[in-house]
């Protein structure tokens, strides 16, 4: 790919990529699954060369459609073969380099539209739904092309689906990850002021975060319910739930998120705790190290004599 | 390096992408531990694969189900809950090698140099990792401009304290 790329002349390139998918596309659909994934891939890298190469902001966001439209063709095709596991991932990465590389909010949505409608139509069993979702809010958690009505319905969809997962343990991991689509990273040091044209600021939703949180504990409490009534309560599943629960409180905790507060994270400590002096509990070594290391954690980060530690000092274990 | 027998087990976080690298990887070695990546089909690769080699415990996962992606602190999260000394885990192909509190975070980037929307100029990279009792050697392996580096870093376990 080295020489290809040094040429800088992505017209051609982009010609070239048309012409290998015109021939890949008489190899049938044995063949293309495996294809015109690495076609699609080509496309995305050259997606970034052209928004870099050219000086005319117009004239690479008009390149940049073309490329992006031509990979919405190919993920379609992907997904008429039918592989729509892969077709999905494509429209996700499609999503990324639409929002993060050319900032265009309308085509990142239109891919993240048909993620979502490959997501309901055509994923085929409870596994896939469990990767397609993590991908989904892996790529959305790092879009920030979206204006706050667009983004509200694609967050909504992904919170809603992911509650809707099969398995308890599942839905509660998906529950967790959500929240983070309420949490977003801040740009780097030196993005500064030169933010890019449609780029938003990093979303900050302290209560949102707590709303998904709180759902998750919901769930983890009705999967003991259900293990209860089913099993007799020996499962110490639902407990590792909540410890990782947990986890995650404290990495909200120590990211500054005002809706987890001193006492509302000690209050959960305390419910946690209880919960693992149950027998079950102190039998699984596997639940054991977790709920102990986690304590570790917070006990380094007490140690560390910083600003953070002065926030954990007040914290009993 | 690819003499047979050299290499006792190969970790991959996943996307081999192809049945060809994995029987690539077989050929170079039969012990293989393989995690599933988000454009893998794969049945018998499991989203996280945990091995105990010398006194450490060692844990494999893609990485595409950590939010926010490639954060050490939700890594580190996962890294807790499979209750591992150290955690190889990939999906950005940002080459990466650190100790995190008391414990290990590997993330020997793309073998390939493949194009990831999370790290726009990834160069190939691997790690080769010697594991002598409570001593991890880890060798890092990146392939910059033409140019092959290594660096070498030392872990040593210490001896566990509420595990």
């Amino acid at each position: 790919m080295g020489p290809c790329q040094k040429r800088q002349d992505t017209d051609e390139h982009f010609e070239l990529l048309r012409a290998a998918r015109d021939r890949f596309n008489a190899g049938g659909p044995k063949r293309l699954r495996h294809t015109l994934a690495p076609l699609a891939f080509a496309a995305l890298r050259l997606v970034r060369t052209i928004k870099e190469g050219t000086a005319d902001s117009k004239k690479a966001d008009g390149a940049c459609k073309t490329v992006l439209q031509w990979i919405h063709g190919v993920a379609a095709q992907l997904a008429e073969v039918p592989a729509a596991e892969i077709a999905l991932q494509l429209y996700l990465q499609a999503a990324h380099a639409a929002s993060e590389v050319a900032c265009l909010e309308l085509i990142a949505y239109e891919f993240f539209e048909q993620a979502f409608i490959l997501y309901e139509e055509a994923i085929p069993d409870s596994k896939a739904e469990v990767t397609a979702l993590q991908s989904i809010v892996g790529v959305l958690h790092r879009c920030r092309v979206f204006t706050a009505e667009s983004r509200d319905t694609l967050v909504h969809k992904a919170t809603g689906y992911s509650a809707k997962l099969l398995k308890k343990p599942d839905q509660c991991r998906a529950v967790c990850a959500c929240s983070h689509l309420f949490w977003q990273e801040l740009p780097a040091e030196e993005e500064g002021d030169d933010v890019a044209e449609g780029v938003q600021p990093p979303v900050r939703d302290a209560d949102n975060v707590m709303v998904c949180l709180k759902r998750a504990l919901k769930i983890a409490n009705s999967a003991q319910q259900q293990l209860a009534v089913v099993l007799k309560g020996d499962h110490t599943t639902p407990v590792m739930l909540f410890v990782e629960i947990l986890n995650h409180y404290l990495f909200y905790f120590e990211q500054g998120n005002p809706s987890i507060t001193t006492s509302v994270l000690q209050s959960l400590l305390e419910l946690v705790a209880n919960e693992m002096a149950n027998e079950n509990c102190q039998k699984d070594e596997a639940l054991l190290a977790f709920y102990n290391s986690t304590r570790n954690h917070i006990a380094i980060q007490k140690d560390k004599g910083d600003e953070l530690a002065q926030k954990f000092s007040s914290l009993q274990l | 390096m690819q003499a047979p027998g050299k290499i006792h087990y190969i970790l991959s976080p996943g996307n081999l992408c192809s049945q060809e690298v994995l029987e690539y990887f077989k050929s170079v070695c039969s012990n293989t531990h393989i995690t599933k990546g988000d454009f893998d089909d794969n049945p018998s690769f499991q989203d996280n694969e945990v091995l105990e080699l010398g006194d450490f415990r060692i844990g494999v996962c893609h990485g595409h189900q950590v939010v926010p992606s490639g954060d050490t602190d939700a890594l580190a999260l996962l890294q807790r809950r499979l209750n591992v000394d150290i955690l190889v885990s990939g999906h950005t192909h940002e080459f990466m090698a650190m100790q995190h509190e008391d414990r290990i975070l590997i993330n020997p980037g793309s073998a390939t140099g493949a194009f990831s929307s999370l790290t726009p100029s990834a160069h190939p990279s691997f790690v080769l990792m010697d594991i002598d009792g409570s001593k991890a050697s880890v060798y890092l392996y990146n392939l910059i401009e033409e140019e092959v580096r290594v660096e070498k870093m030392e872990f040593t376990k210490a001896a566990s304290k509420l595990l």
